[in-house]
């Protein structure tokens, strides 16, 4: 290797071997969860527990890795051999995990008889037992009844689950023999971790190997460092509030302060909700990983990540608060925090960063899962999926029409494999005109989907977000409508879940989905009526949305614009004050 | 005898003639001729007609590959489309995977839905996943959609619904009800293009194939008349995506085939390469001014798949597996804020082109790093057609990355190659661990006009025995074109609740006679076609699959030899097998292919003297005196120590010291890599 590309060099190398990690887990697994949605992320790290590198696809994994990896392995009263597997999902070791149902497997590696490293990956299986299918009980107020909790045990000797380990472990989730393979595609890809790191230490000795890690650490740190710089210093604030917890309904204020300081970045999310009885908790680790995924978009560039990559930040986190619960907490519902904490962190920043930053959007991750007796074979089903919603408006872009939030980017489950999976039919998978919030760019449309769940008694729970708050505008966008959750929409008698709820669902029963839009950016008076009009011709806008908020009259028989109307409109709103609509 | 082919890129439209008597291949280059791309193409062919000076009659044989169709995607140059769908559904097309298309990104923005959402409608009419009715269709809902639609004024309306996949009725019976209109409007249905599970990726490549039709047609139409105004009387083959040709009616018809099929005639080419060396398994590559192509040989054939994409979107039918890399002899170098050497993405391109090029490139790359290790000979290169300004480019270089990292310049260019060679080692591995393959089990066979150069050090870092650099490796991919085979491909999803002999050798049938009826529609006689099957399994459950060969006929036997197949292959790209589970069916692939004859242009022995004396050139952190040789004179057989380094226009090879390189039979370069 020639000196000054080492650290490209070994980037490079590190990061095929997470790729070829991922690409197994991936491909054997056998939850959707992991093989089609892409929930789940292989690391490695050093042999003194350094972070060295990672398969960028769910980076809310980081947190849980960078946490877990490192306490698991110092707990262990064992030394650990070749071949050996820890397993753990306890979101009470280390700064935390993201919830019970990602399970994180570690195996020490080890060439010339040292150990030299270990491999890690996080994968999110569709069920981890509890009182929910599907791993997300609304209404939890204990860990334990979220899930199976591993506290970090070797499960794995010579390259093999000790029976005994995982018997007891499936024989406590649902689906036992699917899990079993999405337990040994886990170990797969820790195994070509393995293979693949032993040829570097092989290849180049351990020393060049180490003394390279502290290079490329080095230089990821000073990289961000750099970029940090650019970023004008100052206290930027945000703040949001969650629907309440599933237990109690009201909402619960969300703080974030950040503070950019030289090369030095401070989240402090001081004056955030108590603690929550229900399952709306998230760890410090999973708090970090949802700021840190927009900082890493603000910032502009893929970065290595690594140790050397979180050097530069700090956060606090309460005791005692939503973003740092006591232990045992529920947390089932985490997530939904740590996605509003990506949205936070653009809004804090907007007035730093006005080009780059994103109006709010869809903040909520919508898990959903059903479990039931499926009438066709007789057998029992559970199914875990999320559904996207409106992305916020940019400073010369509408946002994105159904799409996934900041750090989730998983794909949805195809209609014609969930029906063939599951029995329901997908009545509709549609966007919802109106929905996203107005502005001279607008926010990105929410998406609808009602399921009917036939010929038998189906569980349904949704545990989400934003029923109450809706994602906000940025300087002078509108925001965009709230959520809604809710069984048989379109009957006599809908009921409404709230944003958190497991009910039980009549044979024929319609459950439907109703995710936020984005948020606009600017002055909806400054749109192009065209623009205005070409939505209301494809049915994404209301002729009276249009007219009321854009001021654009648009006749609905023929699409046109009526510009003399469309003139006196804008006047007169423009005459109106502030936020009167 | 002679074989044309004719490649049209971006810029310039490659000819390639080959006469079989002479055993000559010669090629030549004319301007490309946006956006009527088919003049350009019939002046490569009077062009090349010229120099060689063959008669019209004598043209036995004329392929062709455009970027017609792709360019029609990418521009999003596309007609007005209808979608008639599920009542509910209409905006799958729209929602995509509702994935964004980069995780980082704050300003990305979704792909095209290609149907704007006032022309997709639904109607009421469903059906269940075994592909029972669960809803009849509303027919006065289909009327009134195809009267909306054809007000809109629509060019063709696509059908695509849930399961039809499994049962067409639906579909069919909104198609004669548009039939039935008066307007006459053109319609599809997915059950005929894309007969697969998963809606969305059917419902988009139905309408990217109806929408890109129109053009492709257009521009057949054109050319072929320009064609038998020339006299020449042989029909028009059409590249397409994986890795063979079909006639102009196939191309129209199934449009969507011909869109990315620009790299399939480099494969092609590197397939060829692979079995005249007697190998089975090679990775190509083909390394140009901007970026690389890597495809993949397996057990002597083209690897293909079903997973590609364009713009973002997702393109379902079988194209030769194709990952590109932002790195060629253009890549720029630089350092980034961090203090690290970086190579690319970015390319200095043709224009300005590198500093060596002397055309006004002021940023170092990859090239101008070849130039000052003494890989490429300044006067030599390309072929002496231009200037290069050596010391302009060891100050820019100096200056730009060996004063900052303090470093020789010497040093600092060995480490340009070397962090471009690590990021195509790292896509590489990438792409064939992706497919469970296993990168050593390879040989390199690198072309184009940067290839030859970087391949020993990548085959070496990749644990490859060898490096393969083909004859012209410049001009080495439009060769494709006169050697691929006549290939169609057809699948339709298994239909039937278990994997059973009786379902699965009567559907087999019938894609088999679908299949050979399009071969009779190109006038192929049925007994010259080699048919191959596949089915594509899977653990019930799991949601992705694995093809593997049914051998004939298909009866108990096969079938169970496929199963296990289907294990092993699982066990080999993932670690495990799970024999006691279920298997699944999911889709049937049926491929036919009439074999085009190899070329028979080896090179015979010369009297020349191909040693062209010694230069100065930079390995292993010093200079060492090296051996230049003509690569054109050397002879087969010969065997050459390195280092050294072979010159020929248009193109250098590397020959690394600790390697040896051998003229093979085919008069190709195998450099061989020893530990």
């Amino acid at each position: 290797m020639g000196a000054a590309g080492d650290i490209e060099i070994f980037r490079h190398r590190l990061g095929s071997i997470v790729e070829e990690m991922g690409a197994t887990l991936q491909r054997t697994a056998y939850s959707t969860n992991i093989k089609i949605r892409r929930d789940h992320t292989c690391a490695l790290f050093d042999a003194e527990l350094r972070h060295i590198a990672q398969h960028d696809i769910a980076p809310q994994h980081i947190g849980t890795l960078i946490s877990l990896v490192p306490s698991a392995i110092q707990r262990l009263s064992i030394d650990l051999e070749p071949g050996d597997g820890v397993l753990i999902n306890d979101p009470y070791q280390g700064t935390g995990a993201l919830h019970l149902p990602d399970v994180v497997l570690i195996c020490p590696l080890f060439a010339d008889g040292d150990l030299v490293a270990y491999a890690a990956n996080s994968a999110h299986h569709v069920d981890i037992g509890g009182s929910s299918g599907g791993g997300i009980p609304p209404t939890s107020t204990e860990l334990y009844q979220e899930g199976l909790i591993l506290p970090g045990i070797r499960a794995v000797r010579n390259w093999e689950y000790e029976d005994n380990v995982l018997t007891l472990v499936t024989r406590n989730v649902r689906g036992t023999d699917q899990r079993r393979g999405d337990y040994e595609a886990q170990l797969g890809a820790n195994r070509i971790g393995q293979e693949r790191y032993r040829s570097l230490v092989e290849e180049h000795g351990r020393e060049t190997v180490e003394d390279s890690l502290d290079g490329l650490l080095d230089y990821t740190e000073r990289r961000l460092r750099a970029a940090i710089a650019d970023l004008p210093d100052g206290e930027y604030h945000a703040e949001d509030t969650m629907d309440g917890d599933g237990i109690v309904e009201e909402p619960l204020p969300l703080s974030l302060t950040v503070e950019v300081d030289g090369t030095d970045i401070t989240f402090d999310f001081t004056g955030t909700a108590e603690e929550n009885a229900g399952p709306l908790n998230c760890t410090p680790a999973l708090a970090f990983a949802g700021a840190l995924y927009s900082i890493m978009a603000l910032l502009g560039t893929e970065f290595p990540k690594n140790d050397g990559f979180y050097r530069p930040f700090e956060t606090i986190t309460p005791k005692g608060t939503m973003v740092n619960p006591s232990k045992d907490s529920p947390v089932a519902g985490g997530a939904e925090i740590a996605v509003r904490i990506a949205d936070l962190v653009l809004a804090a920043l907007a007035d730093a960063l006005p080009e780059e930053t994103v109006a709010g959007g869809k903040g909520t991750i919508v898990n959903l899962s059903y479990s039931g007796e499926d009438p066709r074979t007789d057998e029992d089903y559970v199914y875990y999926e999320t559904v996207a919603g409106g992305y916020g408006a940019r400073a010369t872009k509408d946002g994105m029409e159904a799409v996934q939030a900041h750090y989730q980017n998983t794909a949805n489950s195809p209609i014609e494999e969930l029906e063939a999976e599951i029995p329901l039919y997908v009545r509709r998978y549609e966007l919802i005109p109106d929905s996203a919030g107005a502005g001279r760019t607008r926010g990105g449309l929410g998406v609808r989907r009602d399921m009917e769940f036939y010929d038998h008694e189906a569980s349904f729970t949704v545990l989400a977000d934003r029923a109450t708050a809706p994602p906000k505008g940025l300087f002078g966008g509108r925001n965009a409508i709230t959520a809604r959750y809710c069984v048989n929409p379109d009957g006599d008698d809908p009921v409404d879940l709230g944003s958190k709820r497991q009910v039980t669902l009549d044979p024929g029963d319609v459950a439907s989905v109703q995710t936020p839009g984005g948020g606009g950016y600017g002055d909806p008076l400054e749109r192009a009526p065209v623009a205005v009009r070409d939505d209301v011709v494809n049915g994404k806008l209301s002729v009276d949305y249009a007219r009321e908020v854009y001021g654009v009259v648009v006749d609905p028989e023929t699409g046109e614009i009526d510009d003399q109307a469309t003139a006196e409109r804008r006047a007169e709103l423009a005459a109106e004050p502030e936020g009167a609509v | 005898m002679i074989r044309l082919g004719v490649d049209t890129g971006g810029t310039f439209t490659d000819v390639v003639c080959y006469d079989r008597e002479s055993g000559t291949v010669r090629v030549t280059k004319s301007p490309s001729t946006p956006p009527r791309f088919d003049e350009g193409v019939l002046n490569g062919i009077d062009k090349i007609r010229d120099i060689v000076g063959f008669d019209p009659g004598d043209v036995s044989y004329l392929s062709h590959g455009t970027t017609v169709g792709t360019n029609a995607v990418l521009e999003n140059d596309l007609p007005d489309i209808g979608l008639i769908t599920n009542d509910g559904l209409r905006d799958v097309l729209e929602i995509g995977d509702q994935t964004r298309p980069a995780l980082y990104d704050l300003q990305v923005e979704k792909p095209p839905s290609l149907v704007p959402r006032r022309l997709r409608r639904g109607v009421p009419g469903r059906l269940d996943s075994r592909g029972n009715e669960v809803d009849p269709l509303d027919e006065a809902a289909v009327r009134a959609e195809v009267d909306h639609l054809v007000d809109e004024g629509v060019e063709s309306i696509v059908v695509s619904m849930l399961f039809s996949y499994l049962n067409e009725r639906h579909e069919r019976r909104v198609g004669e009800l548009i039939e039935a209109h008066d307007a006459d409007v053109a319609w599809t249905r997915s059950s005929a293009v894309h007969p697969e599970s998963r809606e969305y990726d059917r419902t988009i490549t139905t309408v990217l194939n109806e929408a890109v039709k129109t053009t492709v047609e257009e521009y057949f139409t054109r050319l072929d008349a320009g064609i038998a105004e020339r006299d020449l009387d042989v029909p028009l083959n059409v590249m397409h995506s994986g890795g063979g040709i079909f006639s102009t009616d196939q191309a129209i018809k199934h449009a969507i085939r011909t869109v990315v099929s620009g790299p399939s005639a480099g494969a092609t080419a590197a397939r060829e390469v692979t079995r005249a060396e007697g190998l089975e398994n090679a990775i190509g590559i083909d390394m140009g001014g901007t970026s690389a192509d890597v495809s993949i040989v397996r057990d002597g054939e083209i690897v293909r798949s079903t997973e590609g994409e364009i713009n973002d979107l997702p393109v379902k039918t079988p194209m030769v597996e194709i990952n590109t890399v932002g790195a060629g002899g253009g890549s720029i170098a630089w350092l980034d804020e961090g203090g690290a050497l970086r190579v690319g993405p970015e390319s200095a391109g043709a224009d300005p082109g590198p500093v060596c090029y002397g055309n006004g490139g002021e940023r170092p790359t990859v090239t101008d790093a070849n130039l000052l290790l003494g890989r490429i000979n300044p006067s030599y290169f390309l072929d002496g057609e231009m200037d290069l300004a050596v010391e302009r480019t060891r100050d820019r270089f100096t200056t730009a990355i060996a004063d900052p990292l303090d470093l020789s310049v010497e040093a600092a260019a060995q480490s340009v190659v070397d962090v471009a060679n690590a990021s195509l080692a790292r896509e590489i591995r990438r792409v064939t661990v992706e497919r469970g393959q296993s990168p050593g089990e390879f040989v390199l066979v690198a072309f184009g006009g940067a290839g030859p150069l970087q391949a020993p050090a990548i085959a070496a870092d990749m644990d490859m025995d060898a490096a393969i650099i083909p004859q012209n490796p410049g001009v080495f991919s439009a060769r494709g074109l006169l050697l691929a085979d006549v290939r169609i491909d057809e699948s339709q999803a298994y239909h039937a609740e278990t994997l059973a002999v009786g379902p699965l050798a009567r559907q087999f049938d019938d894609l088999e006679a679908t299949l050979l009826d399009r071969f009779a529609d190109q006038a192929v006689d049925p007994d010259e076609v080699m048919l191959s099957r596949h089915v594509d399994m899977r653990y019930e459950g799991q949601s992705y699959e694995i093809a593997v060969p049914v051998d004939p006929p298909v009866d108990e036997a096969s079938v169970e030899t496929a199963v296990e197949r289907f294990h092993e292959e699982h066990a080999r790209l993932y670690g495990h097998a799970r024999r006691g589970e279920p298997v699944a069916a999911v889709t049937l692939r049926a491929s036919g292919e009439v074999e085009t004859p190899p070329l028979a242009d080896r090179t015979d022995d010369t009297e020349a003297d191909p040693s062209k004396g010694t230069r100065e050139v930079y390995f292993d952190d010093e200079i060492h005196d090296t051996a230049v040789y003509d690569r054109t004179a050397l002879s087969p057989g010969r065997t050459i120590e390195g280092p050294a380094v072979l010159e020929e226009p248009g193109s250098t090879s590397l020959v690394p010291s600790g390697t040896i390189a051998t003229v093979t039979d085919s008069g190709n370069v195998r450099v061989e890599l020893t530990d």
